[in-house]
């Protein structure tokens, strides 16, 4: 019995160990190559260590691109798109959870299925839109791009959380002279905290790493993001390739960081957010 | 470019604002095809690449040239880019495009290795299967060509067909005739090792520079790579050569960038006029001087710097009507898959060699 016990604990480290080696190790050599001059990043065999330290990349790359005005404009574009979207889908949800009213259901599956919509396809008519009314190139055009395509999985993940409160909470409030806005933001906004944090901190990684609507829609330099600037990195002639390897991994170090401060952050509601709708 | 266009501004009073954009010819049409297909453009003048730039003009996108960039600017072209403008630069007899750089296979090769052996550079398919055979002793090869999949596959069948005289998309008999020649190289004399199935060119370069590889073939790029490498060059461990020559000659494909003006440009009258002012025999070696992206073979601007640096083989491989066209296909992102997929399922023992070109042929026929 022991000696089964002990093997099953073996096994269990072990796929741990693989798993983790799975996941960490392409940060590990993210890190590694950003902090190793370009010459050395191919040699054969690998290096699995750093031989020379350097922080030339980072600097190459503070050159090559406005990496100040790019990370400025990717968190106001991932964290304003967050907001937006959390806040919208908060209500929607609520009104889909809360509200009897005919086409509810049917609305909800509307915005489930446009989850699996491709984003490539609705470019066009959405360029077409943007140039209509004034939002080509703009912040908040960005923001509210963004917003509609994180929007449906937001509240498709909202709807049950919200449906699994107790809806006596609320209607207790209410006997008490509760109005709406109250009962928002004093009963249920605190109950919801957890999801509404956990969605915020997704819907910023998505939108931290989105390149297509920055891309497509941020046509000029003063609203372009980090990953855009990822995919303009030009093939420096002194590289030691066909890609600036040793520029794409400070600049992949310089997005991840970001989020890892984040996820770091917020780690505790992010789990309480993402384990509260297991337990009834 | 800041000098030529300060020029521009003074003469006419605009003001020109450069923007970057993506390196990539794909995201060039991701980019800016949304923008296109609502009838607006971010941009005056563009540069754009092969796999985005035909794209654009066969939209109709795109505004012709032809009366706007004088017959000067295209005879400032070398003979052997006449081709290519046709079939890459134009559509339905219209110039779209003004290339602006020049990218073309060379070969790279170890002039102190073959001088100590007082032996020349191979000139035919069979001297570098001969000459190969004298240097490989593993982990040193006669020669290397990284061919990892997506494109570099490609890269290498298309230049062999070119010397073999085919067209890669057609999988005719000097595809076939490329594609054993490649399958020799490896399996047959071993003078180019199998690991390359499975390189890209960063991993090509290192091999070159660890004194690995006695000559390949390789873009412009490396000329800059090597000798930007202090701790390893020195004068003569990657001078260029003339490619050899296959059944068809000496060829090496080229491709490139190139100017171009949206057919919705806000200020189109204007780009059209910065277009010619910028492509012009006068402005186009000041630009080159200013940026290597912009050194080609056209006779303004070897006049001036033929005699350096990598424009010294510039100028010999035009002379030698080295240059061969691009193989063209109106889809060429998924031709160039189909041949980097048969390409690849052959060199690695998969398929045969029949095989292969009956896949190819094909799945280029299904691509309409």
């Amino acid at each position: 019995m022991r000696l089964a016990r002990a093997v099953d604990g073996a096994l269990l480290a072990i796929a741990v160990f693989i798993f983790l080696f799975i996941v960490l190790f392409p940060f590990y050599w993210i890190v590694l190559s950003s902090f190793t001059p370009k010459y050395e990043l191919f040699t054969i065999p690998p290096r699995y260590w750093f031989s020379t330290f350097t922080l030339e990349n980072y600097q190459v790359l503070a050159n090559s691109i406005p990496l100040t005005r790019y990370f400025v404009n990717s968190l106001l574009f991932a964290a304003g798109s967050s907001l937006v979207s959390v806040a919208a889908a908060f209500l929607a949800s609520y009104a889909l959870a809360r509200i009897q009213f005919r086409g509810a259901n049917l609305i909800f599956i509307v915005f489930v299925m446009s989850i699996a919509l491709p984003q490539i396809g609705g470019l066009v008519p959405l360029f077409e839109l943007f140039k209509n009314t004034g939002l080509i190139n703009t912040y908040h055009g960005l923001v509210i791009l963004m917003s509609s395509l994180v929007l449906p999985f937001t509240i498709w993940i909202l709807v049950p959380f919200l449906r699994q409160i107790p809806y006596e909470i609320e209607e207790a409030a209410i006997m008490d002279g509760a109005r709406l806005p109250h009962l928002f933001w004093f009963i249920t906004l605190p109950i919801m905290r957890p999801a509404l944090v956990t969605m915020f901190i997704i819907n910023f990684i998505i939108a931290w790493n989105e390149l297509i609507y920055p891309l497509v829609f941020a046509t000029s330099g003063s609203n372009k993001t980090l990953s855009v600037g990822l995919v303009e990195l030009a093939v420096q002639p002194t590289a030691g390739g066909g890609r600036p390897w040793d520029l794409l991994s400070a600049m992949s170090i310089v997005m991840i960081v970001p989020i890892l401060i984040v996820v770091l952050l917020f780690q505790k509601l992010i789990v309480s957010g993402l384990t509260r709708g297991a337990i009834k | 470019m800041k000098p030529v266009l300060a020029k521009w501004e003074e003469m006419t009073g605009h003001k020109v604002t450069l923007e970057s954009g993506p390196v990539s010819g794909n995201e060039m049409i991701t980019k800016y095809a949304p923008a296109f297909q609502s009838g607006v453009s971010p941009v005056d003048v563009m540069s754009d690449a092969d796999d985005s730039g035909p794209s654009f003009y066969r939209a109709g996108w795109m505004e012709p040239l032809d009366e706007v960039i004088p017959q000067e600017t295209w005879d400032d072209f070398p003979e052997s880019f006449k081709q290519q403008i046709e079939v890459w630069h134009s559509f339905n007899g219209k110039r779209y495009r003004v290339p602006h750089e020049f990218a073309i296979g060379y070969t790279f090769y170890r002039k102190d290795w073959f001088d100590e052996r007082k032996i020349e550079p191979p000139k035919t398919w069979d001297e570098v299967i001969a000459i190969g055979k004298e240097f490989t002793n593993p982990p040193v090869f006669g020669t290397m060509e990284a061919l990892i999949k997506p494109a570099l596959a490609f890269v290498y069948m298309a230049y062999l067909t070119a010397q073999s005289g085919g067209n890669v998309f057609e999988f005719d008999d000097a595809t076939a005739q490329a594609f054993q020649f490649a399958y020799d190289l490896i399996h047959t004399h071993k003078i180019m090792p199998e690991t390359t199935l499975s390189m890209d060119y960063t991993q090509q370069n290192e091999e070159y520079m660890k004194d690995h590889v006695a000559f390949m073939r390789q873009w412009p790029f490396f000329w800059d790579v090597a000798r930007g490498n202090k701790n390893w060059y020195q004068e003569g461990r990657a001078e260029i050569t003339l490619p050899p020559a296959g059944p068809a000659g000496a060829k090496s494909w080229w491709g490139g960038w190139g100017f171009s003006v949206p057919k919705f440009a806000p200020n189109k009258a204007e780009a059209l006029d910065l277009i010619a002012f910028i492509t012009n025999n006068e402005n186009a070696p000041i630009l080159a001087k200013g940026q290597s992206w912009f050194v080609m073979p056209r006779k303004s601007i070897m006049a001036v710097m033929g005699n350096e640096g990598l424009a010294v083989y510039m100028q010999r491989y035009a002379e030698a009507n080295v240059p061969s066209p691009r193989p063209f296909h109106p889809k060429v992102a998924e031709a160039q898959s189909v041949v980097d997929d048969v390409a690849s399922l052959y060199l690695t023992k998969q398929i045969s060699l029949a095989e292969a070109m009956k896949q190819g042929k094909e799945r280029i026929a299904a691509l309409g």
